[in-house]
């Protein structure tokens, strides 16, 4: 149980897939492995770090 | 861009097995050299980061491999803080999973510059200032005190994070960024909520983390892992 705060400035969104295993649901919507959607880019960055999306790329 | 971070960490959390092979050179027996290390390096995954920092907190050093991760991405890492679920959080649960459970999860997070502690006594409308005062509202930015309120403006409202599970593993975590559209002073508390709106709902669990000012689109994420 912990929480982590970062601040950051300017990170584009980024386009993920969720990971095998793994289950997002990002506005209202659940997303499943192999599934894609777009995540800001801060929020991206701390899931890929859990491990639970891979980042394929920024949204320009 | 964080290769060699996931090297070293990689490096202290495998067994490393070399063999040297003989082989014979002008009558006598040699052995092959090299460099082991390079040789049978191996590759951590991101989330080692993470565990590793953890040991370091939990032996009282500070730690170095996520603040450094983020530095690399454009970020800055502003604390990782235990996590304290209020009285009605621990209620909340045994209704979720035993009761009539509720048609919102706890997902909104919402944050505060509130100097209080956080308090298992705390609600999501509490204006009383010896606690967090999720039940005021801040629509304007002004210095940290122990009556501020919830931000309900300058992008840091309370919003719906991203929820994220994987599969047997004894956690979940909720996730948000906030871009702020405005100066913010000194922020320094969050709590999550399972209701959209300020002053509404249960505060499942609220706690503090490093003072941080924002300045207009500077971004603060938030990660919330909640142990099941």
């Amino acid at each position: 149980m912990a929480l982590d705060a970062n601040v950051s400035q300017g990170v584009p969104d980024k386009r993920v897939v969720v990971k095998d295993g793994s289950t997002v649901s990002h506005d209202d919507q659940a997303y499943r492995a192999g599934d894609e959607l777009v995540l800001p880019g801060p929020t991206a960055i701390a899931m890929e770090l859990n491990n639970y999306v891979t980042i394929l790329g920024d949204v320009v | 861009m964080i290769h060699d971070l996931l090297e070293e960490v990689g490096s202290k959390n495998h067994v490393q097995a070399v063999v040297y092979r003989a082989r014979a050179v002008g009558g006598r027996v040699t052995h092959d050299r090299g460099d082991p290390l390079d040789a049978y390096a191996t590759l951590a995954q991101a989330p080692m980061l993470v565990i590793q920092d953890k040991l370091r907190m939990l032996a009282g050093k500070r730690p170095i491999y996520l603040p450094e991760a983020f530095r690399r991405v454009g970020g800055e890492l502003v604390s990782v803080t235990p996590n304290l679920r209020t009285t009605v959080g621990i209620d909340y649960v045994a209704t979720q999973l035993g009761g009539v459970s509720s048609a919102t999860p706890a997902k909104y997070i919402a944050v505060s510059n509130n100097t209080n502690a956080p308090a298992a006594a705390n609600t999501a409308t509490n204006t009383t200032n010896t606690r967090i005062c999720w039940g005021t509202a801040s629509a304007t930015d002004a210095a940290a005190s122990t009556s501020r309120g919830e931000y309900t403006a300058l992008g840091v409202a309370r919003a719906a994070a991203t929820y994220a599970h994987t599969g047997s593993a004894t956690s979940f975590t909720q996730t948000i960024t906030f871009t702020a559209s405005g100066a913010c002073t000194s922020l320094q508390c969050a709590g999550l909520f399972d209701n959209s709106a300020q002053n509404n709902g249960t505060l499942f669990c609220e706690n503090t983390y490093t003072a941080t000012s924002l300045a207009t689109n500077d971004q603060l994420q938030i990660a919330w892992t909640l142990n099941i």
